[in-house]
């Protein structure tokens, strides 16, 4: 299904631009012209964020954040085995899809663990590198207030995945 | 943002030299090649999308979309100037129909449309940010197809809990946005 959303999506707007009698060519290459500016503007602050969580994650301070949150994990009812995943989720996007893919293949995809995981995936984001894209538009400054607003109601996804998936 | 930064980077990097301090410059020039990488991925989709936005807007469509979502958008967002509720309508409708590529550019626009250069962040950037981050997507594909490959019974039953478990996220998120940003008090208009 998803497949024909796109195509099918672009006709439409096409066809009604062209009955609009909008210049559509033009349209598009002013577009694309802003979109190589918006790459540019956002580059350093993806390298920024991209930079620390590597370095987080190779020096070994995930890990023992990871082992010192366990014991909260487990209280809450969240699977030690997705703690991890859990801790890393806000921070990367690609490396959360490929600890998902582990956890799948170790666990067998149907397991509680990896439907636990599969949900705390689809209904969550990567807030770290959303909100460095979003506020890097922006000169705001106090935005700890949002970003932990945010983790907070992520955290509370979690909980609520983990819950949900024991009945259903 | 730039505490957490500074903490993130002084504390990993204490941690190599006590551990590994051969590594870091490999580790450091892997990552940001590695992010470079992804850049020229997100150039290309950026391209391709805010040129298709460009002729959404040029045509019209955009304040048609804005105008039919100008409940919700006033509801949430309070008084935003008209280019921003186009932008926001179509981060949205993006979102929901699950082009992540095609909602990003739209929600970075509405960012910039929506800031005042005041210096501080207003209810609607911080409602726009919150809502971004609470995945609103109605059919979750990627998880789906991850599900099939590694020969689930069946791969969608994910679906029903993962709605779910956004609708309440997305609610909490505009309860406490409304609540931590009290009144707005700019108008745009």
């Amino acid at each position: 299904m998803s497949n024909y959303i796109i195509p099918v999506l672009i006709i439409v707007l096409l066809v009604y631009a062209v009955y609009k009698k909008t210049n559509c060519y033009q349209s598009f290459t002013k577009g694309a012209k802003e979109g190589l500016k918006l790459v540019y503007d956002i580059l350093p602050y993806i390298v920024a964020i991209l930079l620390a969580v590597a370095l987080m994650r190779s020096s070994g301070l995930s890990d023992v954040c990871i082992k010192a949150v366990m014991p909260v994990f487990q209280f809450l009812g969240v699977p030690t085995e997705l703690c991890e995943f859990v801790m890393l989720r806000p921070f990367t996007g690609s490396g959360s899809l490929g600890l998902l893919d582990d956890i799948i293949n170790s666990f067998g995809a149907d397991s509680y663990i990896s439907r636990c995981a599969c949900v705390i995936m689809g209904s969550s984001e990567t807030v770290f590198f959303v909100s460095a894209l979003y506020f890097s538009q922006t000169k705001a400054k106090n935005l700890g207030k949002a970003i932990s607003l945010v983790l907070l109601v992520s955290f509370v996804g979690v909980l609520l995945s983990c819950l949900l998936c024991r009945f259903l | 943002m730039n505490i957490l930064w500074i903490l993130m980077m002084i504390v990993s990097l204490g941690f190599f030299v006590f551990g590994d301090p051969a590594s870091v410059v490999e580790v450091m020039n892997t990552s940001v090649s590695d992010t470079i990488e992804l850049c020229l991925t997100l150039c290309a989709i950026y391209i391709l999308w805010m040129g298709l936005l460009q002729i959404v807007e040029d045509s019209g469509l955009s304040n048609k979309l804005a105008v039919c979502l100008a409940p919700v958008i006033r509801l949430l967002f309070g008084n935003v100037s008209k280019e921003a509720s186009q932008y926001i309508a179509m981060n949205l409708s993006a979102n929901i129909l699950g082009l992540g590529n095609a909602s990003t550019p739209a929600g970075l626009r509405a960012m910039k449309a929506l800031d005042n250069g005041s210096g501080t962040l207003s209810m609607p950037m911080a409602m726009l940010f919150a809502l971004n981050c609470c995945s609103l997507q109605l059919l979750p594909t990627t998880i789906i197809s991850l599900r099939s490959q590694h020969g689930s019974v069946n791969s969608s039953d994910v679906i029903f809990p993962i709605i779910i478990v956004s609708i309440i996220c997305c609610g909490l998120c505009i309860c406490l946005v409304k609540l931590f940003y009290k009144k707005a008090g700019h108008n745009y208009e």
